[in-house]
């Protein structure tokens, strides 16, 4: 034993003096003592950077003031290569002669932005040196956000960030979701914290979308304007954001705005125009062989079932070949394909945005205004979205001691005709899954209703292709109008106080608020809508919201030797109120007066409001030991007003360190390859506490009443007056490494978040007089890795430069388990198929019917030549990806950057209702197989085991029995979800000075943008990101929604 | 001095912030929006909709009106060809304990906490009315067990009750409550008792009527209950006259529509069945012309029909498929045109009152029809039965719209008129199925006690795995998930969870 301490203490010993750089005194008697001072090109002194000469084992550390002694030993002799290298300061290199004796060189290091190094925005809107942090997290600035037109903030982070899984949707304004290390909550939106200037904001979903019906109406993160963000930081997961509280479980995404403040003195103005034209990115591959109707057969009388199967909305009718058929619009009309018919319908949206802002910087102080208006046009005829978008932000230093902040934010959003998605008929786009290839839709254009039809309706009725199932969808979008609007205000204002060097005390307050109105019209004969005998009909609700807090925090921090602390205390009140209400009628008397004194039908209202409140105290306290150790702790108490008493007060604890290797061993950056390594790791615990209302069974009125009596009935779900917090603990570990003089950068992060005790609703037998029961159980686990590597492999000389970024992210997500007797929960289901998460699969697992098989051999088991169901429902996907990623590139010449970027996702399923139904009504070019000669010839012979026999299937069917035989079975349409998209691409050219000077302008900036431009993928038809809705209900199921939009543009920045 | 000013102010900001921390939240948790408690009517009103709503509209269109073959579906044909969607299933079996039953157990609570009969009793007789509906379709179910969900420590895992045991508990559940408000003195519901409005004398007699009707349904397994329970029922007064109906007016405000009416505004999914018109056009019965509407389409043209005047009711067999039901579409006959709000194409009842048609839980017809069967058999004290026979044939034809020398008239066909013995009670089985039509799950039911009439056979085309008409449905397949113990239990008992396997009333 002793023997071995020893050993390990002269190691210790041997390294420490490496550390220290100095060789033992014994051999120092002809060495060379080389002194100098490492600055930076400003002229301020650069600490700790490593001095060295790589080819020898000899290196010294700066000092505060820069200076450093570097004594080598006497067997070095001659030119040396003197080398100066600090993390965040591009390396230096310089010739030394080395005699023996006295040397002298200095250093002039210039700043370099690094991935890895500089000041970042913390919890709690803490700043610090990320070399000192000990969790994960990622910073994009402003710029990097507004390189093309987006519709959200979050749209451009999709491919961005590691660890970060961003769905959008291809609506205009529709909603975006961002999901931080993977879904933990079961039922919650899984949506991380936003947090503007210090305060929280909503990102409340407005989206009624499913793949049954609905219109997106987006989030409210959609609010925020690009323009006006300095820096966005996402904090990865609780471990990053635990001093957020109850709602970081999620992580945070931390946005600071534009200020003004710290800019060079005086007024600037700046104008960004960007005008962008946008189309579908992803159209489906349609048949143009066949026409409308059934067994080859078609003619159109009322469109209803009284012509020649003219009831069918499918494409199993007359071969194209130009013979003449009484269609709706005439008789005897050409039976020819029309290729366009779908591609027609939708317009060339577009989108112009025109940011003017104006700021003005004197000593201590700044203001900033910002304007932005968007005008946006939607793919889908008569649908529009405008925005207007105002702040205002201001800081100043009062004196040495007090700085105060305020900012407030401005939105309007109206939005008009929003098309509707999923399946129903109110979305325009799901008449084409079924349609007639044949279908003229340019006279569908022309005319909404039928005046004199030769079939003698003139009874104002739809004019159309089909009166059993469908609408023109040029009526649906023309005479239903759909207006929402939203107003949203954001404001805070906030006061720093230094009361000493070392403290400083921060008062913080706040809120943001928001008013969401929507209205849906029904013109007559919207009869799912509308009551038929009534002149159409109309709903409307309202939503106010409004999220309060104030804040207050002492920092203190100081110095000890080699050791620097600061320490946070702090406490929160937070306030929610929110207020919705709704009314609405099925049917009104006179046409197109929406208003309630022309109901025709009692309408019916409903009101409700919600209160929550949350306070919460918090401190942490963060040690650093000679800048290169750090250890934080963080400790909070929330204390909610939605949970009992005894459980309404809970603590989390996180602690976290981190270690910058280079530091303590600068030995090894000597050899020139590895110039900066950090290791990280942390623990965190964060509780989530319920939603309001969920600890009493109570009754529920009806504004509805039966001939004036008035009716109550008692909830479904058995309330739980015990329910606890959620909890979710999260580690994670991480490596930040830097190699080749910064050339190279890799920032990878492993992690594990468990969420427990989650409240959930326990089905519970319905006898029981209750549908469902609060409990709180389960337990989700998401580990992966997220990784971030950034190159610069090429600078040249001549001022060409590649950048190049890759990131990827690989979760792995599994309901671990959920409570005794309850092996699922349905998130969301359509046609029989559900979103569950289901114990030992993960979250977001599809579970629907599959086709039936052959036991043994697995085979598809056919009868008479057709599919089967399956007689169970079995698992058939998962809407996880199993890896996202992303590979940005920046090429840099001159005046010139072409920039790219690749968003990439791997693995995950939709079942998609699109491709499903699309192919049962025959009009996808899939389903010409079979009847490549006639609508019957030469029919096929599907592939799998006949039921009867046991062996291969011989049975010749048609092509419409064949695709009919499907339609029971889910499995059919259950595709991978992998794309690669180009998601942006940027050509942007500096106008150079000798040309702004004459126009008297600062700077001015062309750029060519696209988004969206090619998608790689394997899934038919349509978009693999299409997806009804952004929230948790719209995930896995395709279902009539747009496809993500492909735009090109132009933008125009002047700084006057 | 400044300074100091400001720290003291801040130091302050902080210390009541983090004073606050602590205050008791848990007021800012009361629900401004929904009462822990509510009031016995509004609940009884809702209840009774739910309820309704449930058995007699779209139970029966998806469902039992199929299998009683009043109706036939000419699209979307899976149940007309045996299959009932499991989201139908739940609807009758989920959410009828769910929506209205757990509610009418708090009823009675409150009921019985205040002492007031008129408050409980139509709420048991309601909720008996409901139970008896689900044991019809299902076969066992949780009762005893049942609507103890919110209950501390309440099993949430009810069992299932023998058949035998729901239906002793029902007709003693019956019996309390009319004796209680055949003495009862307090106020009652008033107007929001939406089938009876307060009347309760009328609540005893339907509850009497229900008794009469649970004892002749198990008067095949239990003669001696059914004979004990009859006898009770008929010395306690049933129903006397159409006015005793109960039936639910629906105000027909778009809001509250009669459950048919509501489906025919948008969907054309169903037409009279052929087994129902065949039988009622060979008698030449008055109530044609309201159950169903001539058909758009002469069907032997197959277009519109050359003189308006030919047009005729024509039904349509069950249980076709795609293929063979598509020629029908226009050629056989809707529902009545009573059921269609507003239309004016397709008939002459097409009026807003469509939506207001009432559901019929039941009829003083079918009380005389109870009373000829118990006289043919010679139950509970009754005797002449051709003149209940004729009573019944009336008043289902004048609760029709129909007159009393229509009802003569008819009564005196052949076939019509009443022969005592075996043939009588196949026409009082007959003229009660034909009778019942609105009410698909009574007449069903009467179908598999007395198998009558015989005509009622499967469609050509029903799936492989229901042959013949169902004798029950399957169970919601939620149970195997939620409650498989006891279903496993009631399965046992009872036979496989088919369409095939007979209840403990029908062996």
């Amino acid at each position: 034993m002793p023997n071995r301490l020893t050993r390990a203490m002269s190691a210790v010993a041997v390294a420490l003096a490496i550390v220290a750089g100095q060789s033992s005194p014994a051999m120092a008697q002809r060495s060379t003592v080389i002194t100098g001072r490492v600055m930076s090109e400003a002229g301020a002194p650069i600490e700790g950077a490593s001095v060295t000469i790589p080819t020898t084992r000899f290196g010294t550390q700066s000092k505060a003031d820069g200076s450093f002694t570097l004594i080598v030993d006497a067997s070095v002799t001659g030119t040396q290569q003197v080398m100066a290298r600090r993390i965040g300061f591009r390396m230096q290199q310089k010739s030394v002669t080395i005699v023996g004796g006295a040397a002298s060189v200095d250093f002039a290091l210039a700043a370099q932005a690094s991935q890895l190094t500089g000041v970042t925005v913390t919890a709690l809107g803490i700043l610090a040196e990320k070399t000192t942090i000990g969790t994960s997290q990622q910073t994009l600035t402003g710029d990097e956000l507004v390189r093309t037109q987006t519709p959200s903030v979050l749209s451009s982070l999709s491919g961005k960030v590691s660890g970060v899984t961003i769905n959008q949707t291809g609506n205009i304004g529709g909603s975006s979701r961002i999901v931080i290390r993977g879904a933990g909550s079961i039922l919650g939106e899984n949506q991380p914290l936003f947090i503007v200037d210090g305060m929280p904001v909503s990102n409340a979903g407005f989206s009624t979308a499913s793949a049954g019906g609905g219109r997106d109406y987006g989030t409210a993160a959609a609010d925020i304007n690009p323009d006006d963000i300095a820096s966005l930081t996402v904090l990865k997961g609780p471990n990053a954001a635990a001093l957020y509280g109850s709602r970081a479980s999620n992580g945070a995404v931390v946005i600071t705005t534009k200020t003004g403040r710290g800019g060079v003195e005086g007024t600037r103005f700046s104008f960004t125009s960007r005008m962008t034209t946008e189309m579908p990115s992803v159209l489906p591959d349609y048949q143009n062989k066949y026409g409308q109707g059934f067994v080859g057969e078609f003619q159109y009388v009322d469109g209803a079932g009284s012509g020649v199967n003219d009831g069918a909305d499918e494409s199993w009718g007359p071969k194209l070949d130009g013979r003449l058929i009484d269609q709706f619009h005439g008789k005897a009309q050409p039976w020819i394909a029309h290729p366009d018919n779908v591609k027609n319908y939708f317009q060339n949206g577009s989108t112009v945005s025109n940011n003017i802002s104006v700021s003005t910087a004197a000593k201590g102080m700044g203001a900033r205004l910002s304007l932005t208006k968007d005008n946006t046009k939607g793919l889908v005829p008569n649908s529009s979205l405008n925005k207007l978008s105002g702040s205002l932000a201001a800081s100043a230093a009062v004196n040495s001691k007090l700085t105060v902040n305020g900012s407030l934010q401005y939105a309007q959003t109206n939005g008009m005709n929003r098309p509707e998605n999923g399946y129903t008929e109110g979305n325009p786009l799901m008449s084409f899954t079924w349609f007639g290839r044949q279908v003229d839709i340019q006279s569908l254009k022309n005319k909404y209703y039928n005046t004199a039809s030769p079939y003698g309706f003139a009874d104002g009725s739809l004019y159309n292709w089909n009166d059993n199932y469908h609408r023109n969808p040029y009526w649906q979008q023309y005479e239903n109008p759909a207006p929402d609007s939203r107003d949203r205000v954001t404001a805070q204002l906030s006061a720093d106080y230094a009361f000493t060097p070392w403290l400083s005390g921060i008062v913080r307050g706040g809120s943001d608020s928001y008013r969401f109105t929507r209205e849906e019209r029904f013109a007559a004969g919207n009869i799912d809508r509308a009551s038929a005998s009534y002149n159409g009909g109309f709903t409307s609700f309202n939503e106010r919201a409004k999220e309060t807090n104030f804040e207050g925090i002492l920092t203190a921090r100081r110095t000890y030797g080699k050791f620097d602390f600061t320490v946070n205390a702090g406490g929160n009140l937070r306030k929610n109120d929110r207020f919705n209400d709704a009314f609405s009628t099925s049917g009104i008397l006179v046409p197109g007066i929406y208003n309630l004194a022309n109901a025709g039908i009692t309408p019916s209202f409903s009101n409700s409001e919600a209160h929550s409140a949350v306070n919460s105290a918090y401190g942490s306290a963060i040690a650093t030991f000679n800048r290169y150790l750090t250890v934080e702790v963080t400790g909070r108490n929330d204390w909610s007003s939605t949970l009992p008493k005894e459980n309404a007060s809970y603590f989390y604890p996180s602690v976290n360190g981190s270690l910058v290797v280079s530091d303590l061993f600068p030995s090894i950056t000597r050899n020139g390859v590895l110039s900066y390594l950090k290791l990280r790791g942390g623990l965190a615990k964060v509780g989530s506490d319920a939603g309001p209302y969920q600890l009493a069974t109570l009754y529920n009125g009806s504004s509805s009443k039966f001939g004036g009596l008035p009716l109550y009935t008692l909830a479904n779900t058995s309330a739980n007056a015990a329910l606890k917090p959620e909890q979710t603990t999260s580690s994670e570990g991480g490596v930040e490494v830097s190699l080749f003089d910064e050339r190279l950068t890799i920032d990878a992060t492993y992690f594990l978040k468990l969420t427990r005790d989650q409240i959930l609703p326990l089905t519970i037998a319905p006898a029981t007089g209750f549908s469902a029961t609060t409990i709180n159980a389960g337990q989700i686990s998401n580990r992966g890795i997220e990784a971030m590597i950034t190159a610069r492999p090429v600078r040249l000389a001549n001022g060409f430069q590649w950048t190049t970024a890759v990131n990827y992210s690989r979760i792995r997500n599994k309901v671990d388990v959920l409570a005794p007797g309850l092996t699922t929960v349905t998130i969301t289901g359509q046609w029989g198929t559900n979103l569950e998460a289901r114990e030992g699969q993960p979250y977001g697992t599809l579970f629907g019917y599959g086709f039936k098989r052959d036991s043994a051999s697995g085979e598809i088991l056919l009868s008479d030549g057709m599919y089967q169901r399956a007689s169970v429902k079995s698992v058939l996907g998962n809407v996880n990806p199993d890896w996202v990623g992303g590979w940005s590139n920046e090429f840099r010449f001159k005046n010139y950057a072409l920039s790219f970027l690749l968003d990439v996702r791997q693995g995950g399923e939709n079942f998609s209702i699109g491709n499903w139904w699309g192919t049962y009504a025959g009009v996808l070019s899939n389903t010409l197989k079979g009847r490549e000669v006639d609508w019957n010839k030469p029919g096929l012979v599907a592939k799998g085991i006949d039921a009867a026999t046991g062996k291969a299937n011989t049975v010749v069917v048609t092509a419409e029995d064949f695709n009919h035989s499907q339609y029971p079975i889910a499995e059919a349409a259950i595709y991978s979800t992998a794309f690669v998209k180009l998601r942006e691409m940027r050509l942007s050219y500096d106008v150079p000075v000798r040309y702004t000077a004459k126009l008297n302008l600062r700077e001015m900036n062309v750029a060519l943008v696209g988004r969206n431009l090619f998608t790689w993928t394997s899934f038919p038809n349509f978009d693999p990101e299409n997806s009804s809705s952004a929230l948790n209900g719209g995930q896995g199921f395709d279902m009539g929604a747009l496809p993500t939009m492909r735009s090109f543009g132009l933008n125009f920045t002047i700084t006057p | 001095m400044k300074i100091t000013r400001f720290s003291a102010a801040l130091v302050t900001i902080l210390s009541v912030t983090a004073a606050s921390c602590k205050t008791d939240l848990t007021g800012i948790n009361v629900n401004p929006n929904s009462p822990t408690t509510a009031p016995a009517g509004s609940l009884f009103s809702q209840a009774s909709v739910n309820a309704i709503g449930r058995y007699l509209g779209a139970g029966q269109l998806s469902g039992t009106a199929l299998m009683a073959q009043h109706l036939a579906q000419v699209q979307y044909l899976d149940e007309d060809r045996g299959h009932i969607r499991a989201t139908t299933i739940d609807n009758m079996y989920t959410n009828s304990y769910i929506s209205e039953q757990e509610d009418f157990e708090k009823i009675i609570a409150q009921g019985k906490a205040s002492s007031s009969p008129n408050i409980w009793g139509p709420a048991v007789v309601m909720q008996s009315w409901g139970y008896q509906n689900l044991t019809d379709i299902f076969g066992d179910i949780p009762y005893s067990e049942a609507l103890k969900g919110d209950i501390p420590d309440g099993p949430l895992k009810p069992k299932y009750d023998a058949q035998k045991d729901i239906y002793y508990g029902l007709l003693a559940s019956l019996t309390t409550a009319s004796t209680a408000m055949k003495t009862a003195t307090d106020a009652g519901f008033g107007s929001a008792d939406i089938v009876f409005k307060g009347n309760s004398a009328r609540w005893v007699k339907f509850a009497n009527s229900l008794r009469a009707r649970m004892a002749m349904r198990i008067s095949k397994a239990d003669p001696a209950k059914a004979a004990a329970e009859l006898t009770a029922a008929f010395a306690g007064g049933l129903m006397t006259s159409n006015a005793d109906n109960a039936i639910l007016a629906y105000p027909g405000d778009g809001v509250f529509d009669n459950g048919w009416s509501g489906n025919f505004a948008t969907r054309d999914d169903h037409r009279v069945s052929k087994t129902l018109l065949d039988t009622m056009s060979a008698l030449s019965d008055p109530r044609v012309k309201v159950y169903a509407q001539p058909t758009r389409w002469d069907p032997v043209t197959n277009a519109v029909w050359a003189n308006p005047a030919d047009a005729r009711a024509i039904g349509l067999q069950n249980g076709m498929d795609n293929g063979t039901v598509a020629p029908f579409f226009n050629t056989t006959s809707r529902v009545g045109a009573i059921f269609y709000p507003g239309a004016t194409v397709y008939g002459t009842f097409g009026t807003s009152a469509g939506k207001k048609t009432p559901a019929v839980l039941m009829t003083y017809a079918e009380v005389e029809f109870l009373a000829a069967e118990a006289a043919e058999r010679g139950l509970g004290g009754q005797s002449g039965a051709a003149a209940h026979y004729a009573a019944g044939v009336t008043a289902s034809i004048t609760q029709r719209g129909g007159t009393a020398d229509e009802a003569a008239a008819y009564l005196a066909r052949a076939g019509v008129a009443y022969v005592p013995g075996a043939t009588g009670l196949k026409q009082i089985g007959l003229q009660k199925w034909i009778s019942m039509f609105t009410q698909g799950g009574e007449a069903w039911a009467e179908w598999r006690r007395t198998g009558n009439p015989a005509s009622i056979k499967m469609g050509p085309k029903a799936y492989s795995d229901v042959l013949e008409v169902p004798r029950r449905w399957p169970y919601a397949s939620n149970e195997q998930t939620v409650n498989a113990v006891a279903r496993a239990e009631a399965v046992a008992r009872q036979g496989p969870d088919t369409y095939a396997t007979r209840m403990w009333w029908d062996k």
